[in-house]
């Protein structure tokens, strides 16, 4: 990993187009400002990091209880067509 | 046809036209490319998304939008130049859901739904980049019946 020191209002660029400005440093927490192209994905890692987390609790393991999901549903959405009727009305 | 075997149902006859390619995965089980999108309830809000190579790899999964009439998740344009979208082309949208041991507490997970291009049958999980989304939205609305009646 390339590790550079910057202090306040310093920046570094990357691959031409793209910026990060450190903005603020307050305690341990430093704000950055980074100016890139729309077509650049910015996402804080932890992110990243939740979802893959979540897609693990995902994996389907109970056959008994994917296979009944249905029937929960069946029994909770006459009251949201309900609610749906009634906006109509 | 083609079978295929999946450990919530068992040995499953597959259209391999139907078979769907993640070009990187689903975050978390990278390496895994192959996916089918299965029916097994009978009123169609739940699917299983059954990885091909991998009995034991399988997400329940929901049309969001099925459930969550308002979810509208703002997809960069990156993620969708992936997809190949044509003006033409139907945008498919599927949200993982975690069932934990008490299964009204199911979630879906908003912020990463994989959106796929049913023409070419490729699919990318993407981060929704609202706020508003998080990993974890109930499925079920218990105690909507008071909001109901308002």
């Amino acid at each position: 990993m390339l590790v550079l020191s910057r202090k306040l209002n310093q920046s570094i660029v990357v691959d031409n187009n793209v910026e990060v400005l450190i903005v603020d440093i307050k305690g341990d927490q430093v704000k950055l400002g980074i100016k890139a192209p729309k077509s650049v994905k910015i996402f804080r890692k932890e992110i990243y990091d939740e979802i893959r987390e979540q897609n693990k609790k995902s994996m389907a393991a109970d056959a008994g209880a994917v296979l009944n999901v249905g029937k929960l549903i069946k029994k909770e959405t006459p009251k949201d067509s309900e609610k749906e009727d009634k906006k109509d009305e | 046809m083609k079978k295929i075997f999946s450990k919530i149902l068992g040995e499953v006859e597959v259209d391999e036209k139907e078979r769907i390619h993640f070009p990187e995965g689903i975050l978390g089980f990278e390496g895994y490319n192959y996916y089918y999108l299965l029916n097994f309830d009978e009123d169609g809000v739940f699917h299983l998304l059954q990885a091909e190579d991998d009995a034991d790899l399988c997400f329940v999964v929901i049309f969001p939008q099925s459930i969550f009439h308002d979810y509208k998740p703002d997809i960069h344009k990156e993620d969708l130049q992936h997809l190949d979208f044509t003006d033409d082309d139907e945008f498919m949208m599927i949200a993982l859901i975690t069932i934990p041991e008490d299964m009204k507490d199911m979630t879906a997970n908003l912020q990463g739904p994989v959106v796929i291009n049913p023409r070419l049958k490729r699919a990318r999980q993407c981060i929704a980049m609202n706020d508003e989304y998080t990993t974890k939205h109930k499925v079920l609305f218990q105690g909507t019946s008071e909001s109901a009646s308002e």
